[in-house]
């Protein structure tokens, strides 16, 4: 699998992906990489309009002060590299930034290497390869945690 | 109960009615950690370990269907640390 290169931006660790609905061919979108987003995709309503994401209901989704938004939700297949894999699009009325998230990473197998200049996806296997040779143990896969602890 | 696709609060209110009335002891329970969606209008439940495997069951069942997205033991489906300004406000009145 090939490794999927990022970039920083003004410090923001961003990725170039693309995004389908149900109408036409995927749309490329730059996305912040953002941990702390236990999600898939978090995205600006008015840019999925076009996209044609089927609507499926809502969720509720804790902020990092503690409180609570309901938000819409639409499924969404997203592109990276030469993988494909369909998640749960948040859809935002506000925001203006595009974020991918823990959920992102887990349904594509990839692992975030982020550095003071850079950052690149590589496939999880190859990350427990590393580790292997370094002597690391890769702990089991788990969901995350619960709340309040990014 | 017929719940229009536009407006998140109504349909996750009605959701979490359904939920707590009907699955949460039990799910708690069992099935802390996972997801499920919660058709609003059949009051059926889609349990699974991801978000989008409750939401494909849930769609494949009820194609039409408007579903709430709650993980089980949490008061948030997702955790966002980075958001609009925390502003609530939606298109749709």
């Amino acid at each position: 699998m090939d490794e999927i290169p990022g970039f920083l931006h003004d410090g923001t660790p961003k990725l170039e992906f693309r995004l389908s609905g149900v109408l036409g061919e995927p749309v490329k979108f730059t996305a912040i990489v953002d941990t702390g987003f236990s999600g898939f995709v978090c995205m600006p309503i008015m840019q999925a309009f076009p996209l044609g994401l089927p609507l499926v209901g809502s969720t509720t989704v804790t902020l990092a002060d503690g409180k609570s938004q309901d938000k819409l939700t639409a499924l969404g297949r997203a592109h990276c590299g030469a993988d494909v894999r369909e998640g749960v699009i948040i859809l935002e009325p506000n925001s203006s930034e595009i974020l991918i998230g823990m959920d992102f990473l887990r349904s594509f197998e990839r692992a975030l290497f982020l550095t003071s200049a850079s950052l690149v996806l590589i496939d999880e296997s190859e990350f427990e390869r590393y580790a292997a040779q370094a002597g690391q143990s890769v702990t089991p896969k788990e969901r995350d945690g619960g709340e309040g602890n990014t | 109960m017929n719940v229009v696709l536009t407006n998140p609060h109504v349909i996750a209110k009605a959701g979490q009615e359904i939920y707590e009335k009907r699955y949460k002891a039990a799910y708690e329970r069992e099935h802390g950690g996972k997801f499920v969606a919660i058709d609003v209008a059949t009051e059926a439940a889609y349990l699974a370990e991801t978000p989008e495997a409750a939401l494909h069951a849930a769609k494949g069942a009820s194609p039409s269907g408007v579903f709430h997205l709650i993980r089980i033991g949490s008061p948030g489906a997702f955790r966002v640390s980075y958001t609009s300004n925390g502003r609530d406000s939606w298109l749709f009145a």
